[in-house]
C-alpha cells in the first residue's frame, strides 16, 4: 500500500456497536481505497491499554486509535460533550450538530494543540437506562444506592443521593450479584446481552437520559495525517460517516432481540416515570452549569450545542 | 569519586524506598475509611477509590529502585548461585549495559515524555469528581522508572570496580 | 520466517535467564532488544518485526498497571502474610498441635499441613510461609527423627498451599490479566485447595502405616498434655487466625466486600493480631512495611517487564502464529486444552507462575474460551498446574527457600520429598480437568 495506519481499537473486535464499528471502518477503507491506503486494526489492549490511547497517539508510537472521546475527560474535559450528553440530542440532531452546526470544528481544535486529529466516526443509538435490583418509582428511590455510573450521568447521581462507586467491566457482574452495588448503567442491551445481568438485577429501565446518543471518535497522530494526500484524508471522513449509519443500523435488530430475551429471562422492563425523569433532568441542568463554571472550553462546547438544538428544536419537536 | 556517586545513588534510593514503604499503612487506612463510610454511613466516594490505587502506585514506583539495591528481585539462581564472586559481577556489569539500562532508559524516557504532556493540560480523572492532578502519578511513575535505572548505573560501577580488584588480584 | 524470530526471542529469554540477572530485566531487556534487532532488519522485509518506537507502549502499559484497581489486593495481601508472620499465631498453633496430635502416627506432619492450611487462608504468598514453616517444623520433625526428605517435602508442598488456597495473589494477578472476576477464582480454588490439603494429609497417614520408620511418633518433654487440656489450648491458639480467615475470605465469599476491601480488612486485622500477641514493636511494624513494599515492587517490576516482552512478541506476530499453530493441533478442543496444561506444566520447570500468567495465559486463554470452556474453570486448571512449578526442579521458588532456611539442607534432597507432593498435585490437576463442578460449584452458588 502507498500509505499504511496502525489503529488500535479500544474495545474488542466482536463487541457490537463500538468494536464491529472500528472493524467495519478497517474493512470498508481495505476493500475500496484500492491499495492507496492500508488500515491495520488491533483490537482493545493489544498494544495500549484502552485509556492510554491518547497519550500513544499524541506521542506517535501509534498513529491511530479508535476510542471514545470520555476516554480523555480528564485532559480535555470538554470533550464529554462529544460522547454523549445526558438528556441531550439523539443521533440524527447530535449528527447534525457536528457536521453542520460547528461541533467538529470545535473538536478538532480541542486537540490541534496536541498534534492530534479527530474524525468522528460511528455514532451510538441510545444507551439503555440501565440495570436495577430495585424498583424507580420516585425521584427518592436514588437515596443511599450505590450504583455504578460514569462521567456527568454520575454526578447527575450523586445529586439525587447516590453513591457512585468506581468499577471495571468485569468487576459489575460480581459486585451486582453480591449486592456491593444496587444498580449500574452499563451500554445498549445488544452489549448488556453478553454481560449477564438480567440474572442479577430484576429491573431494567429504557431509555438512557445518561447518553440519547454517542460519539466514538479516530484519532489520528497530525503528522502522519499531514503526511497522507487529500484523497487519502478524504477516504477517511468519508467512510468514517459511512460507519454512523452502519453503527445506528447494525445495532437495531440486536437490540430488540436482547431485550426479547431479557424479558424471557423475567426481567422487568420499565420506563422512568415523568416525575422522575423531571428530577434527574433538573439535577442534570446543575451538573451542566457546573462543569460550564469550572471548564471554559465546557461552557464554550455547550453553548454551541445548545444554540444548534434551538435551532432546530421547531422541527425536532415536531417529529417526535 | 565514582565511589562517593554510588554512595549517594544508594543512599537515595534506599531512602526513597523506605519512605515509599509507609505509605502502605495509609493505603490500609484509606481502604478501612471507604469500607466504613460505604456500608455504615453509605457514602460512596471516588476520590477515596482513586487514592488507593494512587497510593498502591506511590508504594510500588518508590521501592523499585530499592529493591534492586536490597537484591529483591526474583532471580534464576542455579547457576548464579555457583558461580565465583568474578563471575557474578560480570553477569551484573553486562545485565545493567545490555538488559536494564535499555529497558529502564527508554521507558524512562517515554514516561517522562508523557509526564510533560499530563502536565501540561493539567490532566486530572477523567471523573468529574475523582482527584485532580493526575500527573503527579504519571511523574511518580517517571521518576520511580529513572530511580531504577540510576541504581543500575550504581550498580554497574560497583560490580565494575569489583571486576577490576578481582583481575588485579589474579595476576 | 516468523516462527524462527519468535523461537529466537523465547530462547534468548529462556538462556539469558539461566544468567542468573534479575527475571524481570531479562524480560524487559531482551524485549527491548529484539525491538532493536527488528528496527535494525525492517527494511529487510523478512518478516513481520518490533520496532523499537512500541517501547513508548510499555510505558503506557506501566502506567496502566500501576493504576489498576484490580491489583490493590496484591500489595494488601502480602502486607497480611508478613504481618501473620510475625505475630506469633504459627508457633503458638504448632506448639498447640504439636499437643494435640504429636502422639498419633504422622501426627507431627498432620500438624504441620493443618497449620499451613490456615496460614495459606490467611496470605496471599509462599516465600514468608514456606520459610516459617521451615524455621518452626523442620526442627522438631528433625528431632523427632523424621525422615529428612519428607520432612522437607510436606513442608515445602504445604507452604505452596497459599498461592492456591485464597486469598492468593497469583488468583489476583490472574483476574487482573485475564478480566475474571477475582471473587470468583477465589472461590473456584478453595474446593481444589482444600482437597489438596485433604491429599495430602491421606498420604502422610499412608506413609506412617506404612512406613512408621519415616514418621516417628513424637514425645513432647515432660510427657503428654491430658487431651482435654491440649484440645482447650489448641482451640485458643486457632480461635484468633480462623476469625482473619473468616472476615477475609468470608466477606468475599458473602458478597459483602470487593477483594480489595477484603484485603485490607485483613491487613488491618493481621495488624491488630500481631498487637494482640505484643508482638507488634516499632521494628516489627516498619520491617513488615518494608518487606511489602520491595515484595510488591519486586512482582510490579515483572509485570512491567513482561508486559514489555508481550508488546515485542506481538510486534513478531507472535499472537497470531501461535494461535494458528494451537488450532492447526489435530487434536479438538480438550486434546489443545490438555496439550496447553501439558506445555505450562513444562514451563513450569524453568520459569515461575508469574512470567507464565503474564506472558503465555492471556496468549492461549482466547483460544480456550472460544472453544466454549469456562474462563473460571480453565484458570484453575492453570493455577493448579502453576502451582506444582514452585516445587520443579531446577527453578521451583519453594525449594530456594527451603534450602535457604534450613541450614544444611541439599536440594536434592529436597526435591526427592516434594516429589510425591508434585504427583499429588497433577493428581489434583487431571481430577479437577474431569471434574469441572469441584470449581465452578462454589462460585456458582456462593452469594446467592
Ligand atoms: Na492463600
Ligand atoms: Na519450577
Amino acid at each position: 500500500a502507498d500509505m499504511s495506519i496502525d489503529v488500535q481499537s479500544a474495545w474488542p473486535l466482536t463487541l457490537p456497536a463500538s468494536g464491529q464499528n472500528a472493524q467495519h471502518f478497517a474493512d470498508t477503507i481495505n476493500e475500496i481505497s484500492g491499495g492507496a491506503l492500508e488500515v491495520d486494526l488491533y483490537g482493545a489492549g493489544k498494544l495500549v491499554p484502552p485509556l492510554q490511547i491518547f497519550d500513544a497517539v499524541q506521542q506517535g508510537t501509534l498513529d491511530a486509535g479508535y476510542t471514545s472521546p470520555l476516554y480523555v475527560a480528564g485532559r480535555f474535559p470538554a470533550v464529554q460533550l462529544f460522547g454523549g450528553v445526558p438528556f441531550g440530542p439523539d443521533a440524527i440532531d447530535y449528527i447534525g450538530w457536528i457536521y453542520n452546526g460547528g461541533g467538529l470544528e470545535i473538536w478538532r481544535e480541542i486537540y490541534e494543540a496536541q498534534g492530534v486529529v479527530t474524525v468522528p466516526c460511528g455514532v451510538m443509538d441510545a444507551e439503555a437506562g440501565g440495570w436495577y435490583t430495585f424498583e424507580i418509582d420516585s425521584p427518592e428511590a436514588m437515596e443511599g444506592k450505590k450504583i455504578r455510573f460514569a462521567g456527568l450521568a454520575g454526578e447527575v447521581m450523586k445529586k439525587m443521593g447516590a453513591s457512585i462507586v468506581l468499577l471495571a467491566g468485569g468487576d459489575i457482574y460480581p459486585n451486582l450479584e453480591r449486592g456491593v452495588i444496587d444498580g449500574t448503567e452499563f451500554s445498549m442491551p445488544a452489549i448488556d446481552v453478553a454481560m449477564g445481568f438480567e440474572k442479577v438485577a430484576d429491573y431494567y429501565y429504557l431509555p438512557g437520559w445518561h447518553q440519547p446518543a454517542a460519539f466514538n471518535e479516530l484519532i489520528i497522530n497530525k503528522r502522519k495525517w499531514d503526511s497522507m494526500t487529500e484523497a487519502q484524508q478524504g477516504q477517511i471522513e468519508e467512510v468514517c460517516k459511512a460507519t454512523n449509519i452502519w453503527s445506528l443500523t447494525s445495532t437495531a435488530p440486536g437490540n430488540a432481540a436482547a431485550i426479547a430475551q431479557f424479558e424471557e429471562a423475567g426481567t422487568e422492563i420499565k420506563t422512568f416515570p415523568p416525575e422522575v425523569l423531571a428530577a434527574f433532568e433538573e439535577a442534570n441542568d446543575e451538573v451542566m452549569a457546573e462543569q460550564a463554571e469550572a471548564d471554559e472550553t465546557f461552557a464554550r462546547v455547550l453553548e454551541s450545542l445548545n444554540s444548534y438544538r434551538a435551532s432546530v428544536e421547531t422541527w425536532s419537536a415536531h417529529k417526535e | 569519586m565514582f565511589s562517593s556517586l554510588t554512595r549517594f545513588i544508594d543512599r537515595v534510593a534506599e531512602l526513597t524506598g523506605k519512605a515509599g514503604s509507609f505509605v502502605l499503612p495509609l493505603l490500609v487506612v484509606t481502604i478501612l475509611l471507604n469500607v466504613i463510610l460505604r456500608y455504615v454511613f453509605n457514602i460512596g466516594m471516588i476520590e477515596l477509590e482513586e487514592l488507593q490505587w494512587h497510593l498502591n502506585a506511590l508504594v510500588v514506583m518508590s521501592c523499585l529502585a530499592w529493591a534492586y539495591q536490597t537484591d529483591t528481585h526474583v532471580r534464576v539462581d542455579v547457576l548464579h548461585a555457583r558461580m565465583r564472586p568474578r563471575t557474578q559481577a560480570l553477569v551484573e556489569v553486562l545485565g545493567v549495559i545490555f538488559l536494564l539500562l535499555p529497558f529502564a532508559g527508554l521507558v524512562s524516557w517515554h514516561a517522562w515524555k508523557i509526564f510533560s504532556f499530563s502536565w501540561a493540560l493539567k490532566e486530572g480523572s477523567p471523573m468529574p469528581s475523582g482527584l485532580p492532578a493526575r500527573y503527579i502519578i504519571k511523574g511518580v511513575m517517571a521518576a520511580g522508572m529513572s530511580l531504577l535505572a540510576l541504581q543500575g548505573v550504581s550498580i554497574l560501577i560497583r560490580s565494575l570496580q569489583r571486576l577490576g580488584t578481582a583481575w588485579s588480584e589474579a595476576r | 520466517m516468523d516462527a524462527l524470530f519468535i523461537f529466537l526471542f523465547f530462547a534468548s529469554f529462556m538462556a539469558i535467564l539461566f544468567s542468573g540477572y534479575p527475571v524481570a530485566f531479562v524480560l524487559g531487556g531482551v524485549g527491548v532488544l529484539f525491538a532493536a534487532l527488528g528496527t535494525l532488519i525492517e527494511p529487510l522485509q523478512i518478516a513481520d518485526v518490533a520496532e523499537l518506537r512500541m517501547i513508548g507502549f510499555v510505558a503506557n502499559r506501566v502506567f496502566d498497571t500501576i493504576s489498576s484497581y484490580s491489583l490493590i489486593p496484591m500489595s494488601m495481601f502480602i502486607f497480611m502474610g508478613f504481618m501473620l508472620d510475625r505475630s506469633g499465631v504459627a508457633e503458638r498453633l504448632l506448639k498447640s498441635m504439636r499437643g494435640l496430635l504429636g502422639p498419633a502416627p504422622g501426627g507431627l506432619a498432620i500438624s504441620v499441613v493443618a497449620i499451613g492450611v490456615v496460614l495459606a487462608a490467611s496470605t496471599g504468598i509462599i516465600g514468608a510461609s514456606v520459610v516459617l514453616l521451615a524455621t518452626i517444623a523442620v526442627p522438631t520433625m528433625f528431632q523427632a527423627g523424621y525422615n529428612r526428605s519428607v520432612s522437607l517435602g510436606i513442608v515445602g508442598a504445604t507452604g505452596c498451599l497459599g498461592i492456591l488456597i485464597p486469598p492468593s495473589i497469583m488468583l489476583v494477578v490472574m483476574g487482573d490479566q485475564l478480566r475474571i472476576p477475582v471473587g470468583d477464582l477465589f472461590m473456584g480454588a478453595i474446593v481444589p485447595g482444600a482437597g489438596l490439603a485433604l491429599l495430602f494429609i491421606l498420604f502422610i497417614v499412608a506413609t506412617a502405616v506404612i512406613a512408621p520408620h519415616a514418621m516417628p511418633r513424637y514425645q513432647r518433654e515432660g510427657g503428654r498434655l491430658p487431651p482435654m487440656k491440649a484440645l482447650a489450648e489448641f482451640t485458643g491458639a486457632l480461635f484468633a487466625p480462623l476469625a482473619l480467615v473468616l472476615a477475609v475470605l468470608g466477606s468475599i465469599v458473602a458478597g459483602i466486600a470487593s477483594p480489595t476491601e477484603a484485603a485490607g480488612i485483613g491487613a488491618a486485622g493481621a495488624t491488630l493480631l500481631a498487637a494482640l500477641n505484643g508482638k507488634l514493636n516499632r521494628d516489627a511494624f516498619k520491617q513488615v512495611c518494608y518487606d511489602t513494599g520491595r515484595t510488591s515492587a519486586f512482582l510490579y517490576m515483572l509485570i512491567f517487564g513482561a508486559s514489555c516482552f508481550s508488546v515485542v512478541l506481538r510486534g513478531y506476530g507472535g499472537d497470531e502464529t501461535i494461535e494458528a499453530a494451537l488450532r492447526a493441533l489435530p487434536l479438538g478442543p480438550h486434546g489443545v486444552l490438555a496439550f496447553i496444561i501439558f506445555i505450562v506444566f513444562l514451563l513450569g520447570f524453568f520459569l515461575d507462575w508469574m512470567e507464565i500468567v503474564l506472558i503465555v495465559a492471556p496468549l492461549v486463554m482466547p483460544i480456550l474460551t472460544s472453544f466454549g470452556f469456562d474462563p473460571v474453570w480453565v484458570a484453575i486448571l492453570l493455577a493448579i498446574c502453576l502451582q506444582t512449578s514452585f516445587l520443579t526442579p531446577p527453578v521451583g521458588m519453594a525449594l530456594f527457600y527451603l534450602r535457604s532456611s534450613v541450614p544444611g539442607a541439599s536440594i536434592t534432597e529436597v526435591y526427592k520429598g516434594a516429589l510425591p507432593f508434585v504427583l499429588m498435585q497433577v493428581a489434583a490437576l487431571i481430577t479437577v480437568a474431569l471434574f469441572p463442578q469441584l470449581a465452578l460449584w462454589l462460585p456458582s452458588v456462593a452469594g446467592r
